[in-house]
């Protein structure tokens, strides 16, 4: 019993606090902009595989790696909003084709990558100290920057300005505020939220072309669950689906973990579809 | 001739695959990255029908169109009461569970081996042509069937339906009807017409495995959509015509076979790109042109 509680705690903690930074890169992004940013994922994989890029083959060391991979992930998603959404989005276009775009850009980065790197996983380097610190990093980064995103958010200026726009887009270049530019900081922030976590987790796990899609999946189920419009309901919710994991993969192995998002999603969408936390967004 | 009646066989395929792709993304405005799962359960079931159960080819097939629908319609009901991009990630996870399922229950599907020795229908006796000749005009009937149901609902009532909730989804709503209802029964018809093809697809290849049925497969069936066009049948005939033909031409090519696919998927993506903003701003630009 007492191995099941650690072991559920400890995993589940990770996991959980993993799919939070994810979905909250992903959420800031979804709930100002209302795009379906779907390329997001690809993303990811692509911060993993350059942070095992520049730490196993050119070795140098998981900190400046990390910091690589974060600075091309946050390159690349600021490049995905000015050259498509934004002009995409200028042109007036609609919600589908936004998505079709972004699905696009997508499959195009994934299968890029599988070209150059291959499609066979990718494996951390031998762990210069224990494996134990792989994940300790892990975990203390990743509660860094989940606290310092809903400090951000929920505390400061530029969390307000992001509600504004959230709630009304039009309404705020009328006071002044220059949506463009505020939207073009939270791609930038979104991608190195992705970067960070892909590189962290490939630190530990290793990374394939197709993790990023995975791990979208968690994130958009954990943005969902938690509740819709909210950023603090990414963190929520990829908590309750981190122990939620952690439990099936105890009793039942890793086979089944994505299965389990799967139920979760469908039970919140026919139970509860504004989320755990459950307030119902303005412009729905 | 061999090759001709490989080339019209899969041709026939994409043309059932894409135009019920067609129906759910470009008439219910429903991006749907399932396709593939769907084609894959059908599949299956045509294949498990034939080999567990000793039935023969007609069956299974009825049976795969029958539970396709099921399936649709159990995936439809929650994801069809939100909005479009929970859509899409149902259908995605739903992508990834299909495959994960083929994987993991090895007992029933063969696991990551696959699923051998699925049996040809016979071909009957007055017949003089080969077993893929038979295998084609049977590819032939299907077609038509599925092109003339696809035509006939859409000119129905359920059609017009359909055509009104995308034109004004509050109006179809205010005028007492059911949009979740109208979607869920568009998902189910799109998945039993898949079935159709998956059915082929079975018999055909005489072997299943779970990675002719993953998201590449969803994509591939999406891009086919978007190239052809969102609303005409016979919009569908020319997205299966390009997919189809486009990966031969480049195998003849000579593209080395370990590129040669996630080379076509590059590709594809770029195609969903360009289309995506080739159509957004032409549209911006006759808007602009009529407001002048």
């Amino acid at each position: 019993m007492t191995e099941f509680i650690t072991q559920v705690l400890t995993n589940g903690l990770i996991t959980g606090s993993s799919i939070a930074v994810v979905a909250l890169g992903f959420s800031i992004v979804y709930h100002t902009t209302r795009i379906f940013h779907i390329a997001y994922a690809a993303i990811y994989s692509l911060g993993g595989y350059l942070c095992w890029y520049f730490d196993v083959q050119l070795g140098l060391g998981i900190i400046a790696s990390l910091g690589f991979a974060s600075f091309f992930s946050a390159a690349s998603s600021l490049l995905i909003w000015l050259f498509l959404y934004k002009p995409l989005t200028r042109y007036g276009a609609a919600e589908n084709e936004l998505m079709v775009a972004s699905v696009g850009i997508m499959i195009m980065i994934i299968y890029l990558i599988s070209l150059v790197f291959g499609t066979d996983p990718k494996l951390p380097g031998p762990p210069s100290d224990q494996l134990l610190s792989a994940r300790s990093m892990q975990i203390t980064i990743n509660g860094l920057l989940i606290i310092l995103m809903l400090v951000i958010t929920n505390l400061s200026d530029f969390g307000l300005k992001m509600r504004a726009l959230r709630d009304n887009p039009r309404l705020i270049e009328r006071m002044g505020i220059n949506s463009a530019a505020l939207t073009t900081l939270l791609f930038i922030a979104s991608g190195v939220l992705a970067g960070m976590e892909a590189s962290l987790s490939t630190n530990d796990l290793g990374i394939s072309p197709f993790t990023g899609i995975h791990v979208f999946i968690n994130a958009f189920i954990a943005v969902i669950a938690g509740g819709s419009g909210r950023v603090s309901g990414a963190v929520i919710g990829g908590f309750v689906l981190g122990i939620l994991q952690a439990i099936v993969v105890f009793f039942a192995g890793s086979a089944w973990i994505l299965s389990v998002s799967f139920i979760l999603l469908i039970a919140i969408m026919l139970f509860k579809p504004d989320g755990i936390t459950g307030i119902t967004n303005r412009n729905d | 001739m061999e090759y001709v009646i490989h080339i019209g066989i899969v041709l026939g395929l994409y043309m059932i695959l894409v135009a019920s792709a067609q129906l759910v993304i470009g008439h219910a405005r429903l991006i749907s990255l399932g396709q593939g799962a769907f084609f894959g359960t059908g599949a299956y079931v045509t294949a498990l029908c034939m080999l567990n159960l000793g039935w023969s080819f007609f069956p299974a097939l009825l049976t795969a169109v029958v539970l396709n629908a099921v399936i649709g319609l159990l995936l439809a009901l929650p994801a069809v009461r939100l909005k479009g991009d929970y859509f899409v990630l149902t259908t995605l996870g739903f992508q990834f569970i299909i495959f994960q399922l083929t994987v993991n229950l090895d007992r029933l599907t063969g696991g990551p081996a696959g699923l051998g020795g699925i049996p040809s229908p016979s071909t009957p006796q007055f017949l003089p042509i080969s077993q893929s000749g038979y295998l084609f005009v049977v590819t032939l009937i299907l077609v038509i069937i599925a092109f003339t149901a696809l035509f006939l609902l859409q000119k129905s009532r359920f059609g017009r339906n359909l055509k009104a909730l995308c034109d004004h989804e509050l109006l179809y709503e205010i005028s007492g009807r059911s949009p979740i209802k109208l979607r869920a029964q568009v998902i189910a018809v799109s998945a039993a017409t898949t079935a159709l093809a998956s059915a082929v697809y079975a018999v055909y290849m005489s072997y299943l495995a779970p990675g002719a049925f993953n998201l590449d497969q969803s994509i591939f069936i999406l891009t086919g959509v978007m190239l052809g066009g969102l609303s005409r049948l016979r919009q569908a005939v020319v997205g299966a015509l390009v997919i189809v033909l486009f990966p031969e031409l480049m195998r003849a090519m000579g593209l080395p076979a370990t590129y040669g696919p996630s080379m076509n998927q590059v590709f594809f993506g770029l195609v969903l790109l360009v289309l995506v903003s080739f159509t957004v701003v032409k549209r911006f630009q006759s808007n602009e042109r009529r407001n002048q």
